[in-house]
């Protein structure tokens, strides 16, 4: 086996902007896949819409290519139906965090195990730019052509705040440390959050002067920091910047689907 | 009453104090024990407890087309303002049946007015005000002939939450004297 | 046969579980949350799956999510929650996937009258969700007919991988009413075919098949790396924008309900033989016309019913022929719907007989019609 076994080769080329950090996001992931030995047949992978969306055609899995904001929601009914398979979604800031905020925020509280990856991207990348939940305040966007005023959603602690029991971040510009990341969060038995910094220099970086993927990769490598490393850092140094690692792992809390099973034993058990 | 037709009835009462079940029971027991058709609809509305409720019961020799009442012959009710609020449709000749102590005095010789303190009974004469389901159902049955006493003690037994059985047997044969 | 007193509501739930039904997701929504209720009381003791969603589209999402993978799967609502389903119901009829819409009219528009009976739902059942999409909707009116149609709802899902809606209204749905239950063994049920497992790989263009059948598509997890799609779609399933593909799987979705009709339509004639005057009612106005048929005869007016059990696709051919040059009226609680496949199928103008203010049509009032207007 190789990773490429779980990439649906005959669909390729794929249809992203060239540079686009997505691709090393898919390779992050079909390397987990592989790292783990998955069954491709034993995969659901579920995406929504937007560029993340297009990632379900060039994964050799079981694949389903939803609605807007839904992917997380979909998954819920094929976890539900099948809790012995892998349920894995990937989703865009946009779709996981604005059309589809509920979706995320209950599948967390329900701790339900889905694997899910945001590509966060800060952008509505495939509608032509428009301003998203994760854009930095006062970058200019096609919604937001005098700069964005509104406040950005911080993922990681909405997802700990929501009950995901598995959070993490990583970038783009490191891959390997991405694909570990991935490969971990795979193996939690839980509701699991990878947010993955990426870049979209062509929708989001040529309007804030960072219209090149070197230059916004560049710029996305300035403001990581690695947890451990921040942790030695002064409040003040790490005001600005984009603290990767495992922010939250908790092996305590039941799995949702394990917990409708003890109930329907317990329901048929009392008959 | 046992070539009957089509009757239809109605309970109202406050939400919570048990009537609309005498509505479902009556029901349930004319399918079973007469053969016949009957549908029961309670009001539906959003305040459960406290406020104006009813059930309307009609009961037909055939499958019943229209599931709404539209000439009511009996109307059983244990509240003022429930007994106001559902007065309509009621049948010149109906048999109305209200709870002595909670509905004022009605006079209308358009009908035959019976006059019993249901609560009250169930409450202190039987010792559960629960078991008013059960005794507003027994008084029902009797004044309209739809089933026999021995038709609600095979019954109610086996309808009522496990351990009531015998409380609304007592229910059942008190129900059936008092009218 | 068991002969029990149950509301409309309950009545869906036991023959869903009887139809197979093993995963159903919801949000309470009146008048149809005792459907839930029933459902999540049901379920988990035959092992099957209940889950209520955080809304109604996620509901409608979960529901075809587990039918995808394999289950028979159903969810309920009403009118509000019946228009943000409609997104997902176009999908699962893109995707051609088997899933069961129960929707309880009640008034409308916006959250309306929701406690009160309607039909105004039965345009936004055939045409609620976006772009041309082949669609079943039934409409049972009588207790054991809710029960019957509810199982021929799923197996009409199963065998057309298709979205079937169920109407009831909060009349049905509420009320307590006689049910004639069948034994097991008397219920046939359908399920979806499926393609051999075991192959190394699936050996034929799973969405290509002969014009009216549906497309032969593997579960998930069966063995095969499919893949459903929410865009236009090519023969095996991929994203296409080539017009002539797009054309050639829009055309097949289409003609395995439209070559099929007659098997899916159903209606009920009620004394039309002789009838002079036929009404066209549907849902729980038609037992009102029944009732005011039998109250009319008896006053030697001849009057009879042409009832569709199957609103979608509309019944033209069957009621043309029934009808022929009598005079029609329809009767439906709102404000003309049904009315326009009705002039269209019969290409005349009707009489009419239209409320929509939260309480049915009752006997006496298309008896008044009839009197008044058409005789």
């Amino acid at each position: 086996m190789s990773y490429m076994d779980y990439v649906r080769t005959f669909k390729l080329p794929h249809s992203w902007c060239p540079g686009c950090g997505i691709g090393t996001i898919m390779q992050a992931i079909v390397r987990a896949f592989d790292a783990l030995g998955w069954k491709n047949e034993d995969i659901a992978f579920i995406t929504g819409i937007g560029c993340s969306g297009r990632m379900s055609t060039y994964i050799n899995t079981n694949s389903m290519h939803t609605t807007h904001g839904r992917p997380l929601a979909f998954a819920t009914g094929v976890k539900l139906a099948r809790p012995d398979k892998h349920v894995v979604v990937v989703s865009g800031d946009g779709d996981a965090l604005a059309i589809g905020g509920n979706h995320f925020i209950h599948a967390a509280r329900r701790n339900i195990d889905i694997k899910l990856v945001i590509i966060n991207n800060s952008v509505y990348g495939m509608t032509g730019g428009q301003v998203s939940p994760t854009t930095p305040q006062m970058f200019r966007t096609q919604t937001t052509p005098y700069g964005n005023i509104e406040p950005n959603f911080d993922v990681v602690k909405l997802a700990i705040a929501a009950g995901a029991t598995f959070v993490a971040r990583e970038s783009v510009t490191r891959p390997r440390n991405l694909e570990k990341v991935i490969e971990k969060s795979f193996l939690h038995k839980g509701f699991s959050v990878v947010e993955a910094i990426s870049n979209c220099h062509i929708n989001l970086g040529r309007r804030n002067k960072l219209k090149d993927q070197i230059t916004m990769l560049r710029w996305i490598n300035d403001r990581i920091i690695p947890m451990n490393v921040a942790k030695r850092k002064s409040p003040e140094e790490i005001k600005d910047k984009i603290i990767l690692g495992v922010f939250h792992e908790d092996k305590e809390r039941e799995e949702y689907t394990q917990l409708y099973e003890k109930l329907v034993e317990t329901v048929r058990g009392s008959k | 009453m046992s070539n009957i037709e089509h009757y239809e009835l109605r309970f109202s009462a406050i939400g919570g104090q048990g009537i609309i079940t005498a509505g479902a029971m009556l029901a349930e027991a004319v399918v079973q024990y007469k053969g016949l058709y009957a549908i029961h609809s309670p009001r539906y509305t959003a305040q459960v407890r406290g406020g104006p409720t009813k059930v309307d019961v009609v009961v037909d020799k055939n499958p019943i087309n229209f599931p709404k009442t539209t000439n009511v012959d009996y109307y059983l009710s244990t509240s003022e303002k429930s007994f106001r609020t559902y007065f309509q449709d009621i049948k010149p000749g109906a048999i109305i049946v209200l709870d002595s102590n909670l509905v004022e005095e009605f006079r209308d010789p358009k009908y035959r007015v019976y006059r019993i303190p249901l609560i009250e009974t169930a409450a202190k004469e039987i010792g559960n005000v629960v078991t008013v389901s059960t005794l507003s159902l027994a008084v029902t049955a009797k004044l309209t002939g739809l089933l026999t006493l021995e038709e609600l003690e095979d019954f109610i037994p086996k309808r009522v939450p496990r351990g009531y059985g015998e409380i609304n047997l007592k229910a059942v044969r008190l129900g059936y004297s008092l009218v | 046969m068991k002969r029990v007193v149950m509301p409309g509501n309950e009545t869906v739930a036991h023959a869903a579980v009887a139809a197979g039904c093993r995963f159903y997701a919801g949000y309470p929504i009146t008048p149809s949350s005792e459907l839930a209720a029933e459902m999540s009381k049901l379920l988990p003791k035959v092992g099957g799956k209940f889950i209520q969603m955080e809304d109604e589209i996620a509901s409608m999402a979960a529901a075809i999510g587990a039918s995808v993978a394999g289950y028979k799967a159903m969810t309920a609502t009403s009118g509000p929650g019946f228009s943000l389903k409609q997104e997902h119901i176009g999908l699962a009829c893109m995707m051609e996937v088997p899933v069961v819409i129960v929707n309880v009219m009640r008034g409308g528009p916006s959250t309306g009258l929701p406690t009160h009976p309607a039909q105004g739902d039965v345009m936004q059942a055939r045409w609620g969700t976006h772009g041309d999409h082949p669609i079943i909707a039934l409409a049972p009116a009588f207790p054991t007919e809710i029960y019957m149609e509810t199982i021929r709802a799923f197996n009409l899902a199963e065998r057309f991988r298709n979205p079937v809606i169920l109407l009831l209204d909060e009349i049905l749905a509420h009320t307590y009413e006689v049910v004639d239950i069948p034994e097991p063994e008397e219920i046939e049920l359908v399920d979806r075919k499926l393609p051999p497992s075991g192959l190394d790989r699936l050996d034929f263009y799973t969405y290509q098949r002969k014009e009216g059948d549906p497309p032969l598509l593997p579960n998930f997890f069966q063995g095969y790396n499919f893949h459903f799609e929410s865009l236009a779609h090519d023969e095996m399933g991929f994203p296409t924008t080539d017009p002539e593909k797009v054309a050639y799987i829009s055309r097949l979705r289409e003609a395995k309900i439209e070559k099929h009709r007659e098997e899916i339509w159903k209606n009920d004639e009620y004394m039309l033989e002789d009838a002079e005057i036929v009404i066209f009612a549907y849902g729980s106005v038609a037992r009102s016309a029944k009732e005011a048929i039998n109250r009319l005869r008896s006053e030697g007016i001849k009057v009879g019913l042409f009832r569709p059990i199957t609103l979608w696709p509309f019944p033209d051919q069957p009621l043309r022929r029934a009808v022929g040059e009598r005079k029609v009226l329809v009767a439906e609680m709102n404000l003309g719907q049904m009315v326009y496949e009705v002039e269209r199928a019969l290409r005349r103008d009707v009489f009419t007989l239209f409320k929509a203010d939260g309480t049915p049509i009752s006997p006496v009032e298309i008896m008044d019609k009839i009197k008044g207007e058409l005789i």
